[in-house]
């Protein structure tokens, strides 16, 4: 009888963190209906199901779908999905909640490199998306390049990429100091990160990038449940610890790169996604499926409340979930010290 | 039968610093060896070279004869398990989860969990009398709890070979001599060849069939207990007098160590 206790308890953790994936998804799609339909000119469910699936609708519903919600919608989930899941994958690679490509600099080589090419060089288009996804990398390498030491162990790497950051928020700055007060309006999405007018020629790739490393992030990802217990534990049971961990980085600073191209660097949805979803399925098993669907939610929720819920005016998605992670990260910081984790 | 382990003139250290310098050693296969020594002597760090923790500066260590650092690590982990020093749990996992990451290696990208991985895990977990413990959080278990339960999760793994760095830290005396009474039950029911780094000396004479006693990086003495101590080796090495008695439970040395204080007038040297 007692010797199934491990099987229970087993199945018991297993069953509780697919029933967060199936209620995360069952949201995300929920919300995703809501962004569609919701608006100063109301389209029922069934007009937006008729008008997705191409039938006719009445007058307006298309233009409003097609051109205006729906881009916004699959930008809010698709932006969600990546930077939920590089977000969990640094956390749990560096085993450290600080260590999330918003807070150490990945982001903001992503940002940086676009800023120059859309304020520099005047340049749209693809080329951004590009430039995005090759500054988030080559941040990501300087800071890897710079914390080795025989390996990448987690507190150099963070410290690291926190100070690179620094330096690149301030190129950002300059930049936009130097520029035409108009053009630095536009790259004001670029600072704060924004759902709104994004076009199908700057999602598709995005989505392309997802397709791809959305089932390669879950697989490598199980090196995780090993990587999680230390280093030594890890190569203990086998597995490559330094590649492992580069390969996933790479991935997962890929997905921050090309997220960030897509709708800018919306605060702090890479680092609260994982700590959330992990409280959610609870125990200590690695999330990242979770982690990239509440990553979806939170940008498909924090859009709405900027959008409908803050009076008349509108605000961009990264300033309400700014204001949402800010407290979390000091939180995260005063308790970190106390026991002695994190920063 | 576990395959062999052994050292072939190998140096260790961490940058320029060497710590365990051309040492040469074979582990006695199927047998407890226990390696013992002052603080910084190098044992930990020959241990972790074993396990191909750490690179060797110069030499090589062999399992099967080949060496370590060039066969998979896949492969190596089948064979060869080890418990580091002071290992850290994730918040909030299940004594359960904690124990089954030691079926790691068993997994593959294709193979998932089945029932061979869920017994191998009850009995690891019966062995170390923790079985009563599997549902609850790692983090709510006292010292020598948790303990047992990383053992068990070191077990889980099932290899031929298992090194532990001081297993016994933080653990009262009789949960010492509780662990180990379980490895020596593990070697003498799978003949499993164990390898302990250990601090407390008379455990250490006692459980060992093979006695390797270190300083500064290279091995002092290596043998049985019975055979190859005496008090001058245990003074020299750890920088102290001692009397060797004993054992009257094992008849196994046993060490008296002698200080300036508390020494009775019937020692000629008080």
């Amino acid at each position: 009888m007692s010797a199934g206790v491990v099987e229970t308890t087993r199945r018991r953790e297993s069953a509780r963190a697919r029933t967060v994936a199936v209620v995360l998804f069952v949201a995300v799609i929920a919300m995703f209906a809501l962004a569609l339909s919701y608006g100063d000119f109301q389209i029922s469910l069934p007009d937006v199901v008729r008008s997705l699936l191409g039938q006719p609708t009445p007058a307006g519903v298309d233009y409003i779908m097609h051109d205006l919600r729906l881009p916004r919608a699959s930008v809010s989930v698709l932006t969600g999905l990546a930077f939920g899941l590089a977000g969990a994958l640094f956390q749990q690679l560096l085993r450290n909640p600080l260590a999330s490509p918003d807070v150490i600099g990945v982001s903001q080589g992503a940002t940086t490199a676009g800023i120059v090419m859309v304020m520099v060089l005047g340049l749209d288009g693809g080329i951004v998306a590009a430039a995005g996804l090759t500054g988030a990398v080559v941040t990501a390498l300087a800071i890897y390049a710079l914390s080795w030491r025989k390996g990448v162990g987690g507190y150099r790497f963070i410290l690291v990429g926190i100070g690179i950051g620094t330096v690149l928020t301030s190129i950002t700055s300059y930049i936009l100091t130097r520029s035409d007060v108009k053009v630095a309006a536009e790259a004001m999405i670029w600072l704060t990160g924004s759902v709104n007018g994004r076009t199908w020629p700057q999602i598709i790739p995005l989505a392309v990038a997802l397709l791809i490393l959305l089932p390669l992030a879950l697989i490598l990802g199980r090196v995780l449940t090993g990587m999680q217990l230390g280093d030594d534990l890890a190569t203990a049971f086998g597995v490559r610890v330094q590649w492992s961990r580069f390969a996933l980085l790479i991935v997962a600073v890929c997905l921050a790169g090309m997220a960030t191209s897509a709708a800018g660097p919306i605060a702090f949805v890479a680092f609260m996604s994982g700590p959330i979803a992990a409280r959610l399925v609870g125990g200590g098993r690695p999330v990242l499926l979770q982690a990239a669907l509440v990553g979806a939610l939170l940008v498909l929720v924090s859009d709405f409340i900027g959008s409908h819920l803050l009076g008349s005016r509108q605000f961009p998605v990264g300033v309400v979930t700014g204001v949402i992670g800010a407290p979390y990260l000091l939180w995260l910081l005063a308790t970190a010290n106390r026991s002695g984790r994190g920063g | 039968m576990p395959l062999t382990l052994q050292a072939e003139r190998l140096s260790l250290g961490y940058g320029e610093r060497t710590i365990v310098n051309d040492l040469s050693m074979q582990l006695p296969t199927g047998k407890v060896t226990i390696i013992v020594g002052p603080n910084a002597c190098g044992k930990s760090t020959f241990l972790r070279g074993m396990a191909r923790l750490l690179p060797p500066a110069s030499g090589s260590v062999l399992l099967d004869g080949k060496s370590i650092h060039s066969t998979p690590s896949r492969e190596v982990a089948l064979e060869l398990g080890i418990l580091p020093q002071g290992p850290i749990a994730p918040d909030g996992i299940t004594v359960t989860d904690l124990v089954s990451r030691g079926r790691h290696v068993h997994q593959g990208w294709f193979r998932r969990w089945s029932s061979d991985d869920d017994e191998a895990v009850t009995a690891a977990l019966t062995a170390t009398g923790t079985l009563p413990l599997a549902a609850r959080p790692v983090d709510e278990l006292s010292g020598g709890q948790r303990q047992r339960v990383w053992i068990a999760m070191a077990l889980a793994q099932r290899t031929g070979i298992l090194l532990l760095d001081e297993p016994t830290t933080y653990l009262d005396i009789s949960h010492q001599v509780e662990v180990l009474d379980l490895l020596t039950d593990l070697n003498e029911a799978e003949g499993t060849t164990v390898v302990i780094v250990l601090h407390e000396l008379n455990l250490a004479f006692r459980y060992a069939d093979h006695l390797v006693v270190m300083k500064d990086g290279a091995v002092v003495t290596a043998g049985n207990p019975n055979e190859v101590l005496d008090a001058e080796i245990i003074g020299d090495v750890f920088g102290m007098r001692c009397e060797l008695v004993n054992d009257p439970i094992s008849n196994t040395p046993m060490i008296v160590p002698i200080g300036r204080h508390r020494v009775g007038p019937g020692n000629p040297e008080a």
